[in-house]
């Protein structure tokens, strides 16, 4: 197969097409690895992330557009401004179906743009205009905006920064067709290089290398998916999303609440997915699924009573629920949709923010913040409208408190002072997302050495230690310690092969990621990677982000894989892990071991090599 | 004066999956020395009409037990008046 690339130098105002090689796009197939390999490659090392010399890569994998079950998944990945190394968001929804339609495969996006632009595509015709009215417009706004303005034959997709990053908050994701995209403040990036949105519009068939055969491997992996209870029809995805795990989380004492203070919350049956569901769902009756999905994991909150009527958004999912929830001490369903409309309207992180304000919360309680830091906010775990303000503020980076909601964490923190870094939830600079790794020592080891800070997807271990995915026994209970590194970077690998593919991870739940994925994949591409090529294509992708972290920061090393101080000091007060803290280096140890990484946790030359990845070795060494 | 019965009852309290089809909780009686293995028996025997035998039989296998607040493993005994959660395979991300 051949891919066809677009390259957008906003300074000259230039756009080239580019094919992929076919031997990198073997090697890198999609995603996320391609999209590290562009840029490793063409990032200059050392450079500022907020500089026209930063680059942003938006990337399909191979199965996008295709037949295969949820194939929609596509990347968003640069240097982070948030950070400082790499980060990379997928989003799910219908953008990138029609980025392929038009022809295309990925984006690079270099420069920087004297004046707002966004950047148009139809097919053959790809342009850059002016986004001078469409500046400082919120993300709903100017998606609505660019489809009423290119309606033709078709509805056109739009991708889009917020406010949020235009102010260049250090905590916003893209937003493409409603849904987001990026930690770590990609679109911040794009809202440097002055870029708005991007509007696709195609007509071409997405072709593969084999349809039949990707017609007989997607309906095995749909069959399967179909009879699953969590991903099948009437599952517990089609009712309640993600969400439908608030329960299990905190039964497992997992919950993030009050900043990590705890892992139970008090109120979470008024939270759970099963409440959303019966009341904001409508008994799971609105959904929004993603094209070709049978999981359909979101759903349409309609608010109609309360100060918070007239509301209407997809979601909360899991994360954003109970980071703007349990996390921020607040209980009402109402209130946790209108803050997830909010990020989305702004283009903010929901899991930042929420990890973020709850840190301000516990600050303010703690007397280490007043009302003279938050602009007179009252900002107190529970106060729903000082939830809502902090966000509108954070959004539109308003006064005091929006400053210190749009740094981040860390940068709060140490605003602040005072020893409040001990319980500033982030790794790297990332906020912790809505496990409590003290409750799942896996989640813990995942936080602290994923590629782009603390992420709850890279890989996900929490359902198989606390859910019951998972048999009961060595290494996947939640406190085992054994075993535990080298299982966690098998399925790290897994799941970085999964993100390079196209298909959203949340299929996973019903299909094996390689015996079902895999063929899908070999049909698309024609590569016929075995089973072992098509894992090492996602542990390449996985050892040349954290090559790009060795380059990128002088000091990197096996001190940013670490976990905040409350996570590995301050045992929990209550719950199953009642008097648990992670006991997190001997995990390390043994993930480096099984990684092929030194001591210091860098990729050795032999591993590099072994993975085709020469090109790095005297980036690094 | 009332004669006060003790009820050899633990309640059986569902996350997950099983919660789909168990409801939110169930009790069950208990005899002496009963322990956790004993009540998920009960709990798959009631449970056998409603799905197909053998995932319930895996969900049983690997979902995660928490008994008054402790993950227990299925040896531990249980008491009247315990609360036996049976967090059953969920999925999110």
């Amino acid at each position: 197969m051949s891919e066809t690339i677009l390259k957008v130098d906003l300074t000259k105002g230039s756009i080239a097409k580019e094919t992929v090689p076919p031997e990198i796009l073997k090697k890198f197939m999609g995603s996320k690895g391609l999209a590290a390999y562009y840029l490793f490659n063409e990032i200059p090392p050392r450079v500022p992330a907020f500089s026209a010399e930063n680059k942003v890569a938006i990337m399909c994998g191979p199965l996008i557009g295709t037949v295969a079950p949820s194939s929609v998944k596509f990347c968003v990945a640069t240097k982070s401004p948030l950070t400082g190394g790499w980060t990379d968001g997928y989003a799910s929804g219908t953008w990138a179906d029609m980025l392929r339609a038009a022809g295309y495969y990925g984006i690079i996006i270099g420069g920087m743009a004297e004046k707002p632009t966004y950047l148009y595509i139809e097919d053959d015709k790809v342009e850059l205009r002016d986004a001078s009215d469409i500046w400082g417009a919120n993300t709903y706004e100017t998606i609505r905006l660019l489809k009423e303005r290119h309606r033709s034959d078709i509805e056109p997709t739009v991708l889009t920064i917020g406010p949020a990053a235009e102010k260049l908050a250090l905590i916003t994701t893209v937003i493409a067709e409603y849904r987001a995209a990026g930690r770590g403040g990609v679109a911040s990036v794009l809202g440097f290089k002055k870029l708005k949105a991007i509007v696709v519009k195609g007509h071409k068939e997405v072709k593969v290398a084999n349809p039949e055969k990707l017609e007989e491997a997607a309906k095995v992996a749909r069959e399967k998916l179909i009879k699953n209870p969590i991903t099948g029809v009437r599952g517990r995805h089609q009712q309640m999303g993600t969400s439908n795990i608030v329960l299990g989380v905190n039964a497992a004492g997992a919950l993030p609440t009050r900043n990590f203070q705890t892992g139970v919350f008090e109120y979470a049956e008024d939270i759970s997915g099963e409440s959303f569901r019966d009341t904001l769902w409508m008994g799971g009756s609105r959904r929004r699924p993603c094209p070709r999905c049978i999981n359909q994991c979101t759903h349409l909150a309609v608010i109609e009573s309360g100060k918070w009527a007239g509301i209407v958004d997809e979601g909360p999912d899991y994360e954003n629920l109970v980071m703007l929830g349990s996390n921020c001490g607040v209980a009402d369903k109402n209130t946790i949709a209108t803050a997830e409309f909010l990020t989305d309207l702004y283009g903010l992180d929901g899991i930042s923010a929420g990890n973020t304000i709850g840190f301000l919360m516990e600050c303010f309680e703690k007397g280490l913040i007043t009302k003279e830091d938050t602009d007179g906010v009252n900002l107190r775990f529970g106060n729903e409208d000082a939830l809502i303000e902090a966000l509108v503020r954070g959004g539109t980076v308003t006064g005091k408190l929006g400053k210190l909601v749009a740094m981040g964490v860390r940068r709060a923190a140490d605003v602040i002072g005072q020893g409040s870094q001990k319980f500033a939830m982030h790794v790297k600079g990332l906020e912790m997302p809505a496990y409590e790794p003290r409750a799942a020592f896996g989640m813990g080891l995942c936080y602290a050495r994923s590629d782009r800070g603390a992420c709850h997807l890279r890989p996900w271990t929490f359902g198989a230690e606390c859910l019951g995915l998972a048999p009961r026994e060595v290494p996947y209970l939640p406190y085992d310690v054994q075993g535990k590194g080298a299982w966690v970077k098998t399925l790290n690998d897994v799941f970085a092969a999964v993100d390079c593919t196209g298909v959203c991870l949340f299929i996973t739940f019903g299909v094996d990621a390689v015996e079902d994925i895999l063929p899908m994949v070999n049909a698309a591409t024609g590569f016929n990677y075995t089973a072992e090529e098509y894992i090492k294509v996602g542990e390449r992708a996985s050892n040349l982000t954290r090559a790009f972290w060795f380059r990128e920061v002088s000091d990197f090393g096996r001190n940013y894989d670490t976990l905040p101080w409350r996570c590995l000091q301050e045992p929990l007060p209550s719950g199953p892990a009642k008097g648990k803290t992670v006991p997190l280096e001997p995990m390390l140890n043994d993930y480096y071991k099984a990684a092929g990484w030194d001591a210091n946790g860098k990729p050795t030359k032999a591993k590099l090599q072994e993975l085709g990845l020469d090109f790095v070795i005297d980036k690094i060494y | 004066m009332e004669t006060v019965v003790e009820r050899k009852e633990v309640v059986v309290k569902f996350m997950g999956v099983l919660r789909d089809t168990a409801g939110p909780e169930m009790v069950v009686t208990i005899k002496d020395n009963s322990r956790i293995s004993d009540v998920l028996q009960d709990v798959q025997k009631r449970l056998e009409p409603l799905m197909d035998k053998n995932l319930l039989s895996k969900i049983l296998r690997y979902s995660r037990l928490v008994l008054n607040g402790v993950y227990a493993p299925d040896e531990a005994e249980v008491k009247p008046g315990d609360v036996l959660m049976i967090i059953s395979p969920a999925a999110g991300g």
